[in-house]
């Protein structure tokens, strides 16, 4: 089968995993507990009242017929209104995910970085791998969110380098406004030239970029460095030694181009994972993203929001799934597709 | 107790000449003798065969000229004098220079040999950019011309490990081995992972290699009887040591250590009912007295055998290593 009859396929049946993941997540929504009508009119709420809420929000219809109206919502991009605000959710959640695909490109960005810099050396200095176990057993053991604390209390009241929260400063947006193009604040910025608003973006996003980082780039490093020993005490790499291939050409032409197909699938479910929302490193940096999104729509029993937001969790993970299995099949010629 | 290497070969014909070797492998704690009292020397197109069991240091040898010892090897004594240098002496920026260039290597298995992400003719291509500064389109196109005259067609150059036989990944070694016209190459147990046919294919190519350019080849194996029929010399290894250096035909005809006698009974022949049980329940443990290492299984072996090792003995023209031939 041909590479481009691969990437169809795998795509094709992208949609039928959505589907099974939005009729779940429909299902544990329905069979949770609490109303949303009670969450919005509160509990002591006239039962007239709530029967004519219930039957604005299309709660009185029939289950199945919920189910369907959920699944073209689903599909059309609509997602309803949210019960909470009264507006569209399509309104209020892609703001979010832009926000959240914005850190979590940085923090991809650095987790990759340091994981590559950590796996390189410990595996070809032994003293270094001493330190970079220490490095990767604080990366599972420091909690996030203490980590982002400590980061602002140093970095932002002390030493004042870098904002605590948010995404940018509202004055400077208001003095420099930016057309969303991608949502993502500093590639606009810098598509538009607006330096004062990329700047300001960009010192934003340095503490919890560095933060979730930080924590995802041990998994990562440790996933590396164990693929690299591996192939770098293999006997291909012997052989290729005995025939006079430089140290720096085996490094990176047998030990990283072998140990990187393994690492790719690693980093790739980090990367699904934060873009689902680091719930506790956007409440840390009071970042708006979908992770705290999430968190708020549950709360209120807002199930269009929540419907919403999973949906769109389930399309990330899918693509990104799919995007990690055509990059593996391109880079490992021993893949059968 | 050491007798020195022939010396009436001048040393322009000798291409690779190992002095007085000794090597051990830390073990744990302990220290185990791999190598010990090994002198011998190959001659400009020459194919010299060294032939022993598992463990008795051939391999050790092989890797010891390359230099590429494991971690826990160490080199106690001795040199190994490539084309007039002592490659034991040799900084390894130089000695990189050597390996794959100057000397060749083909391995027991080749399918360790590539990296799996590295399309075959990558390999060779890459040999020639690192030693010969060749552009890697034009080494992919030597690679080519290179295995087509080893029976396979040239497009599978673009072909990944994975994709070839084993017998046709072997045959790409031999091809990667002396595409950088190597003036020796050291054959590792070449044929021991293939069928018989494949097997002759691959000692015709080596013997195809030193009659076309005069290429000195070191064969190590554990058949005596596939390296009498490829090679001049023969040097049989025994717990480490050489016990006998013989030209092939004199060895065939006369072995003269009880040894080399035992592994020619071994050989099967046409209509002959074989007589394995000697083999049978022999240890392949060393003895631990100071005599001689093969005193333990040997049908000749005398009280003063267990007590005083022998020494290399001379017989013009060939070696054994036995106080049969005092």
């Amino acid at each position: 089968m041909s590479l481009a009859r691969y990437v169809i396929t795998r795509v094709a049946t992208a949609p039928l995993l959505v589907i099974i993941l939005l009729t779940i997540t429909f299902i544990i929504l329905r069979v949770l507990p609490g109303n949303p009508v009670t969450v919005i009119l509160g509990p002591k709420a006239n039962p007239a009242f709530v029967k004519e809420v219930e039957h604005e929000l299309g709660l009185d219809k029939p289950l199945w017929l919920q189910y369907i109206d959920f699944l073209i919502d689903a599909f059309t991009g609509h997602f309803g209104i949210s019960y909470r605000w009264r507006v569209p959710v399509s309104e209020l959640i892609w703001p979010r995910v832009a926000a959240t695909v914005e850190l979590t490109l940085y923090s991809s960005i650095i987790a990759i970085l340091l994981a590559l810099v950590v796996a390189l050396l410990s595996s070809k200095f032994k003293i270094f791998d001493k330190f970079a176990r220490l490095y990767t057993v604080a990366t599972y053991a420091i909690p996030v969110f203490w980590l982002g604390l400590i980061l602002q209390l140093i970095f932002g009241v002390y030493l004042k380098w870098f904002p605590t929260s948010g995404r940018i400063d509202p004055e400077i947006l208001i003095l420099h406004p930016v057309h969303p193009i991608t949502g993502l604040l500093t590639i606009d910025a810098l598509i538009e030239g607006n330096w004062p608003v990329f700047i300001n973006a960009l010192e934003h996003l340095v503490l919890p970029a560095v933060t979730l980082g930080f924590v995802i780039s041990g998994v990562m490093s440790r996933t590396l460095r164990q693929a690299m020993i591996e192939a770098l005490t293999s006997d291909y790499v012997r052989a290729a030694r005995a025939r006079g291939i430089p140290e720096k050409r085996i490094l990176i032409n047998y030990g990283l181009r072998n140990a990187i197909i393994p690492f790719i699938i690693i980093a790739g479910l980090q990367i699904a994972l934060l873009l689902g929302g680091a719930v506790l490193t956007e409440s840390t940096f009071g970042w708006p993203g979908l992770g705290t999104f999430l968190v708020e729509s549950i709360l209120a029993r807002d199930y269009n929001a929540v419907q919403a937001a999973i949906v769109i969790y389930a399309f990330i993970v899918v693509i990104v799934n799919t995007v990690v299995d055509i990059i593996y099949s391109l880079i490992d010629p021993r893949v059968r597709y | 107790m050491l007798i020195k290497v022939i010396l009436h070969n001048s040393m322009d014909v000798k291409i690779l000449e190992i002095i007085d070797l000794e090597i051990m492998y830390r073990v744990g704690r302990k220290s185990v003798i791999a190598v010990r009292d090994v002198s011998l020397a190959i001659e400009k197109r020459e194919i010299r065969a060294v032939v022993g069991e598992s463990g008795s240091g051939k391999s050790t040898l092989a890797s010891a000229v390359l230099r590429v010892l494991p971690g826990n090897a160490r080199i106690v004594r001795g040199s190994i004098m490539f084309d007039g240098v002592d490659l034991l002496k040799l900084p390894e920026r130089e000695m990189r220079r050597i390996r794959g260039s100057r000397i060749g290597i083909i391995f027991q298995d080749p399918s360790a040999t590539f990296n799996p992400v590295m399309r075959v003719g990558d390999h060779i291509a890459e040999l020639l950019y690192v030693h010969r500064g060749t552009r890697w389109e034009e080494g992919l196109k030597v690679a080519e011309s290179l295995v087509k005259r080893f029976g396979i067609p040239s497009e599978r150059v673009y072909d990944y490990p994975h994709q070839l036989s084993g017998g046709m990944k072997q045959r790409f070694c031999i091809a990667m081995a002396i595409a950088t016209n190597p003036e020796l190459v050291i054959a590792d147990e070449p044929t021991t992972a293939l069928d018989v046919v494949t097997q002759m294919q691959v000692l015709s190519m080596l013997r195809e290699l030193r009659d076309e350019y005069g290429t000195s080849i070191m064969f190590i194996t554990h058949d005596l009887s596939l390296a009498l029929s490829i090679s001049d010399n023969v040097t049989v290894m025994y717990g480490g040591e050489i016990v006998e250096e013989a030209p092939s035909d004199d060895l065939r005809r006369e072995p003269l250590h009880p040894y080399t006698q035992m592994l020619l009974e071994c050989i099967p022949r046409l209509r002959q009912r074989l007589d394995f049980r000697r083999f049978e329940k022999e240890s392949i443990e060393l003895p631990s007295t100071r005599g001689c290492i093969f005193s333990n299984r040997c049908r000749y072996a005398r009280e003063r055998c267990l007590r005083e090792e022998p020494p290399l003995i001379d017989l013009g023209g060939r070696r054994v290593r036995c106080w049969l031939y005092e």
